[in-house]
């Protein structure tokens, strides 16, 4: 359940960020913030803020990918050497997710270390 | 131990962070990719349309900030305002919305700025720059304009303002995505910065110089051998101005512009000089353009019609930024420079107009005599001279930066210290900045007062103001007038003076002045009902003034011939005419070597390639395999014919006119003969049969390319980013066609106007009005442009359905 909760609320996060453009590390800031609140173990501090990042970032240049018809991202391609700009679309989700994704690990660590190895 | 894994996870964390924050990692050519993938600042903020959609209302603290800008279905700005000035503040305001990055990186270019921002391997393009003088002439040209024509730089500060104010309210995230992969910021706007781009239009007007390769030439050669090669007429040729010209009474060589040969820079102290070497990299000198204007008498529907279509290395986003720009006594659309104020080309309630190069030589360069080794003085009128240093900051992106001194003489700066140009002054137009004693205004005015001429004699003022090197101002009016007016600077000179390195000893060898206005060429309603001008030589052979320079002569012969035999023209035949794939060249060259070719031995290959060549109709049609089988043809087979002039020794190339005499009428020239056969004496026609014989050994029994194929032209980023340029074109045209396209190079606007009692024009564009490769306004012109069709310019009065408006306050 509460990784659940931080499933969601990285989600949360993530979309704040977007709305308020928010430096590209802050999804980790809060996703850390958010793992030391919600009792999970390391590897869903990771995966969880992972995940919750990466379906923000990926849905929502996914949608500026298809409203603008793939012009930027398909040229973009071309000059990064890459098949079509759904790879870029792919590597900013998994930039998203990783980014918070190391955010939720170091807070869940964090919070293990607080509490003597307990979760 | 418990912190050991939150420490671990943080060093991971902090590792993460900074491999997302470095530019270039690994040496790769990367932004910091963190940045750059951010959806919320990244690239992803430029795939939108942005405010060019939108319904906006600006109140901006600046007087001159009222107005309306409306965007048509195309993403053209329409302006409306209540002033000049209010006019340019709009239109940089625009400017900086669509083209920022294009002008802030072309004013770096002319700077000599650019490693600043692209890092070292553009330290020497920059020192170019710096040393031929481009900062010290836009200061001066700045200095010049604040001081001795206030209107014309309020009219320049107000473009300035407008950028500004634009670049006041962009956010980080909103920068252009240039900025955002190369990892610099936009630099704020000043008259300073359009004083650069003037200067730079300058330069590439004025590349038509070949002081050091005819001397070496001329050392080479007898004096009669010399003029053989390269007579400076083209016999044939079809000039701009047949007649005289204007009525040459007498000639009066006196110079008009008082402090011309006085050239004095306010110069810092001396210091001694760190002669890097460095030497030129010669412009383009296939820039040109064709324009012409037909009579009413000529045309079908009695108004008069004028083209214009200049031809220019085409890069996204375009050169040209289009637009309509209406204030209280003008209403105008056509294109003007991103950068600059006004419109270069197109036309308004009265009158069109446009301009293609002159192409005369303006640039002398003169040896100088050092009287030692540190440069620090120079012999003149048989006099010590102390030389002058301007010193210059070179600043290089994550490498420090280091000071250019530049040496100037009376006659201009000393540029370079290697090749061909070594310690040569350089001495051209763009260096003077002649005061309001001499002209009545600045060229920027030139194009602003065109925008409102409404006939003939508004014309002729407009062109009074324009002193840089020349270009022929093509014009017709809703009154009936046309005329074609080579204008600019011409400096006065003696007969052949100029085409070789002079010495620099003395004040007498410098440019005596400039031909007077009122003795310029002029063709003013002619008797044929028509002008125009395609780069050819300027004057029939009775012009008194001597003037030298590098010409076109096929484009010009052939847009004329047309011209003369069409008993009537319209705006779809000059439309047609601006798209014709017809090559002069290919009609007069390509029989002479289908006729020196041995038919009798020719295989089944031979004789495929040969009929291919034969039935070729000297139209250059994208799928045309025999206009691409002629054109390799003869190029190889003018570099075989030069073998004697490597291109690695610049030398002299002879004009191609005069090599298609030598194949014809003297086929045992020893020109010839290759020097590399010493047993053998090679002639017009075993050489041709040579490359013939190369070719059919190269295509074997394959088909031989299409001309699309072969010319592989694409039209690429201003930059050089991968992937922001167009795909291949695949329509016809070549350098030698009306319709030119080269690869990377072509017909960079199109408009052909009618006069009638309500003007109407159509133009096309190879680009689109947005500088941003995300907007569907960035390329949506190339289509259009690459199938020769056209959009009609229209001017609004008031909004008919625009996409987006933008109200300043």
């Amino acid at each position: 359940m509460y990784r659940l909760f931080l499933l969601v609320s990285v989600m949360l996060v993530c979309v704040v960020c977007l709305l308020t453009g928010a430096s590209w590390y802050a999804p980790a800031l809060g996703a850390g913030a958010l793992a030391l609140l919600f009792p999970v173990w390391r590897r869903g501090g990771f995966w969880f803020a992972f995940l919750g990042a990466a379906m923000v970032w990926g849905a929502y240049t996914g949608y500026l990918h298809v409203a603008s018809e793939g012009r930027l991202g398909d040229r973009l391609a071309v000059t990064f050497g890459v098949a079509t700009g759904w790879v870029l679309v792919a590597v900013t989700a998994l930039w998203g997710g990783i980014t918070a994704g190391l955010g939720g690990l170091l807070g869940a660590a964090l919070r293990i270390a607080l509490r003597g190895g307990k979760n | 131990m418990r912190w050991t894994s939150p420490l671990l996870v943080g060093l991971l964390l902090a590792g993460w962070l900074v491999l997302g924050s470095v530019a270039g990692l690994a040496g790769l050519p990367l932004p910091a990719l963190g940045p750059f993938f951010n959806p919320a600042r990244g690239f992803w903020q430029n795939t939108g349309e942005g405010a060019r959609l939108e319904q906006l209302s600006f109140h901006l603290d600046n007087e001159v900030a009222r107005g309306e800008i409306h965007f048509d279905e195309r993403g053209v700005p329409h302006i409306i305002a209540g002033s000049l000035e209010s006019a340019c503040f709009l239109q940089g305001y625009a400017s900086a919305y669509d083209r920022l990055w294009q002008m802030d990186i072309s004013t770096r270019s002319t700077e000599g700025t650019l490693a600043e921002v692209l890092g070292p391997d553009m330290r020497e393009r920059d020192l170019d720059q710096i040393r031929k003088g481009f900062r010290e002439m836009a200061r001066r040209a700045t200095d010049t304009m604040r001081q001795q024509f206030p209107a014309d730089y309020r009219a320049l500060q107000a473009y300035s303002d407008g950028i500004n104010a634009y670049l006041d309210q962009l956010a980080p995230e909103d920068y252009p995505i240039e900025y955002k992969l190369l990892g610099h910021t936009p630099l704020r706007w000043s008259p300073y910065r359009t004083a650069l781009l003037m200067k730079g239009m300058s330069a590439g007007l004025s590349g038509r110089y070949e002081d050091a390769a005819a001397t070496r030439t001329r050392a080479r050669l007898s004096p009669e051998r010399f003029e053989e090669l390269f007579p400076e007429r083209f016999p044939d040729d079809s000039p701009v101005v047949p007649e005289a010209g204007p009525q040459v009474n007498t000639l009066s060589l006196l110079p008009d512009f008082a402090g011309l040969t006085a050239y004095a820079p306010s110069l810092p102290p001396l210091v001694s000089d760190d002669p890097t070497a460095y030497r030129l990299v010669p412009p383009d000198p296939d820039n040109g353009s064709n324009n012409w204007a037909v009579a009413p008498r000529r045309t079908n529907t009695r108004a008069p019609l004028l083209a214009s279509d200049p031809h220019l290395r085409l890069t996204f986003p375009s050169i040209w930024y289009e637009a309509q720009i209406s204030f209280p006594g003008c209403n105008a659309r056509g294109v003007g420079l991103a950068g600059a104020p006004g419109l270069m080309m197109g036309f308004n309630d009265y009158v069109a107009w446009g301009e293609t190069n002159v192409g005369h030589d303006v640039t002398d360069w003169y040896r100088i005599r050092w009287t030692d080794s540190t440069r620090t003085a120079y012999l003149l009128d048989g006099r010590e001279q102390p030389t002058e240093f301007i010193t210059d900051t070179l600043r290089i992106k994550g490498g420090g930066e280091e000071l250019v001194r530049v040496p100037y003489t009376y006659f201009g700066p000393v540029p370079f210290t290697d090749g061909p140009y070594a310690e040569l002054a350089m001495r051209w137009r763009a260096q003077d900045e002649p005061g309001s004693d001499v002209r009545p205004h600045t060229s920027v005015m030139t194009f602003l007062n065109l925008m409102q001429a409404r006939n003939y004699a508004d014309y002729v003022a407009a062109l009074r103001g324009y002193v840089d090197p020349a270009q022929n101002f093509a014009f017709a009016a809703r009154d009936g007038d046309i005329a074609i007016r080579p204008n600019g600077f011409f400096p006065l000179r003696e007969e052949g003076e100029g085409r070789f390195i002079r010495e620099g000893d003395s004040t007498k060898n410098d440019w005596q002045g400039s031909i007077p206005f009122d003795e310029r060429p002029v063709h003013y309603n002619p008797a044929r009902g028509y002008v125009s001008s395609a780069n050819q030589v300027t004057t029939g052979p009775d012009y008194p003034y001597y003037y030298l320079g590098g010409f076109d002569e096929y484009r010009g012969r052939y847009i004329n011939r047309v011209l003369e035999r069409q008993p009537t023209m319209n705006q779809r035949r000059m439309k047609e005419l601006q798209l014709d794939d017809y090559s002069l060249l290919g009609e007069e060259l390509a029989p002479i070597l289908i006729a020196r070719l041995d038919r009798g031995n020719l295989n089944e290959d031979g004789r495929r390639l040969l009929r291919l060549l034969s039935e070729w109709d000297y139209r250059y049609p994208g799928d045309s395999r025999g206009a691409a089988i002629f054109d390799r043809f003869y190029r190889r087979l003018y570099d075989l014919t030069f073998d004697e002039f490597p291109p690695e020794e610049e030398l002299l190339s002879v004009e191609v006119w005069r090599w298609n005499d030598l194949l014809q009428e003297a086929p045992d020239d020893p020109v010839f003969d290759i020097a590399a056969t010493t047993d053998f004496r090679e002639t017009a026609a075993t050489l041709t049969q040579q490359v013939f014989d190369e070719l059919l050994e190269e295509y074997g029994s394959t088909l031989p390319p299409t001309w699309a194929e072969a010319r592989d032209a694409r039209i690429g980023h201003l930059g050089r980013i991968p992937g922001f340029g167009s795909p291949l074109i695949t329509t016809g045209g070549a350098r030698s066609t009306p319709r030119v396209v080269g690869d990377g190079f072509g017909g960079s606007w199109r408009m052909v106007v009618e006069l009638g009692r309500e003007p109407r024009g159509w133009g096309a564009l190879p680009g689109g009005a947005s500088g941003n490769p995300g907007s569907r306004y960035y390329d949506n012109g190339f289509g259009e442009w690459a199938e020769g069709r056209y959009h009609e310019l229209t001017r609004w009065t008031k909004p008919q359905s625009p996409i987006g408006s933008w109200v300043f306050e």
